[in-house]
């Protein structure tokens, strides 16, 4: 027979206050609400939190400095816990969570099964690491389909629409746009079947994301696509902020320029190589110096494949650790 | 007048479904037919030695810039390019459908899985031509 001891034992508030007089703790244990370490000593028991990242007072539902990524969304509050609303979100360290993708969409689907859809993804996305430039490309025509062979990766059009929107995804399962865009989760509308139906609003929801988005949109379809990123360039926010001060032009403009293949002593061609510019309101390209490297992977065959993304050293380091978290 | 508008919206309604259905199930058919009939070969360039994979385009609009650095690549030399990334996988056959009047470039088909997130089983574009070989390249291991 074995006996176990109760440690710990907490009815709480939606906001980890606890109930009064349906707590109880031997001291023994140190975690409490949403398994953040307590930090009883200042507020008294259970009223303070340490998150990871910042502290929390969930009598208030508040904390008591702002999210140190405050910076990837101005629409809320710094301060705020779970996005105010604890019930659907879990706020796991005090950070705001994931990749946030800020895109203008051009849609144009028709089919049953086989179909054409053109689906072209233009934005900024913010993760822990920094900023990335992005276009994301996803086309199918009935030749390219491939749905009477088991292809494992088929793609269908089934219904209409035609938009021009533009929109924000929030990606919480994601700490960095490549990771994000690996299995292409957060992208809107691309990536995993997805039900299609914008009449000037469109909402769009998964297990990992949340996308809202605005327009000129009808129709309605399921799709199920492969993606591309047709361009995109990943920087430090630092490294952001040195190429958008290069410039006399409001609006942000990334260009890579310098393209080169990166070769070993063998002479085998291991990567691809760049440099960030940007453009001044006379149209006259700056080159900022800053290297960036694309995204290779070899697969088993020994075929090196690019995905046409590239970021610099300084954020692949940054996202390597953003991901391991 | 009414019953003709109903008839006509009935009859464009049935041609979708069944341009789409059937229409789409052999198009897609004999066209992947066709691309088969076409001569098979194999992408990459050995400019540099090793078998390396080939960057592809797929508008004619980077042409320019695209055969002047291929031109280079030729030559030995490891020139800049200012045209989109893309490589065309080299380890598995391409189809040959045509190539330009000057025969420089050569347009080709690809049913190389790349994976969902890099585009799927099909990758149509423009190489240059000269890395087209009959034969697949060796195995890396073999090269080492």
């Amino acid at each position: 027979m074995i006996r176990a001891d109760v440690n710990t034992l907490h009815y709480y508030y939606p906001f980890g206050q606890e109930m009064p007089g349906r707590s109880f703790n031997s001291n023994s244990y140190s975690y409490g609400f949403n398994g953040f370490l307590k930090d009883d000593e200042i507020k008294g028991s259970g009223n303070s939190y340490d998150m990871g990242e910042r502290l929390y007072d969930p009598r208030i539902g508040r904390t008591p400095t702002p999210d140190p990524l405050m910076s990837q969304n101005a629409t809320w509050s710094p301060y705020v816990f779970a996005l105010n609303n604890p019930i659907v979100f879990v706020d796991e360290n005090g950070e705001w969570p994931g990749v946030t993708f800020m895109f203008f969409e051009l849609d144009v689907g028709l089919g049953l099964g086989y179909g054409l859809n053109y689906i072209r993804q233009e934005g900024i996305a913010w993760d822990e690491v920094g900023k990335t430039h992005f276009t994301l490309v996803s086309a199918v025509y009935i030749v390219n389909q491939n749905l009477e062979e088991g292809s494992s990766h088929p793609q269908f059009v089934l219904g209409a629409s035609i938009g021009l929107s533009a929109g924000i995804t929030q990606n919480w399962s994601a700490n960095t746009f490549r990771e994000a865009t690996e299995s292409y989760s957060a992208a809107a509308s691309t990536g995993k079947p997805s039900v299609k139906a914008k009449f000037g609003i469109g909402i769009e929801g998964s297990e990992n994301s949340f996308t809202l988005s605005g327009g000129l949109q009808a129709g309605f379809k399921f799709t199920r696509l492969n993606t591309s990123v047709e361009f995109g360039i990943s920087l430090t926010d630092k490294e952001a902020s040195v190429v958008n001060d290069a410039t006399d032009v409001i609006s942000e403009s990334w260009i890579l320029n310098n393209q080169r293949q990166i070769k070993d002593d063998n002479g085998n061609v291991t990567g691809f190589s760049g440099t960030v510019a940007t453009r001044n309101t006379k149209g006259e390209l700056i080159d900022t110096g800053i290297e960036v490297f694309s995204g290779t992977t070899t697969n088993e065959d020994g075929t090196v494949q690019s995905n046409g993304s590239y970021s610099s050293k300084n954020y692949q380091s940054e996202a390597t650790k953003a991901e391991d978290k | 007048m009414k019953k003709i508008t109903k008839n006509i919206l009935i009859g464009v309604g049935v041609f979708f479904v069944l341009f789409f259905t059937v229409g789409g199930y052999f198009i897609n058919k004999y066209y992947n037919e066709d691309v088969k009939s076409h001569p098979k070969m194999y992408c990459y360039q050995t400019f540099y030695g090793p078998a390396n994979t080939v960057l592809m385009i797929e508008n004619l609009k980077y042409r320019d810039a695209y055969v002047e650095f291929y031109d280079k690549v030729a030559n030995g030399e490891n020139p800049t390019f200012d045209f989109p990334l893309k490589t065309m996988p080299q380890y598995s056959p391409v189809y040959v459908m045509g190539y330009t009047d000057d025969g420089v470039l050569a347009d080709v088909v690809s049913y190389y899985d790349r994976g969902i997130s890099n585009g799927g089983s099909y990758l149509r574009g423009w190489v240059y031509a000269k890395t087209l070989h009959k034969d697949p390249p060796p195995k890396k291991k073999e090269q080492e």
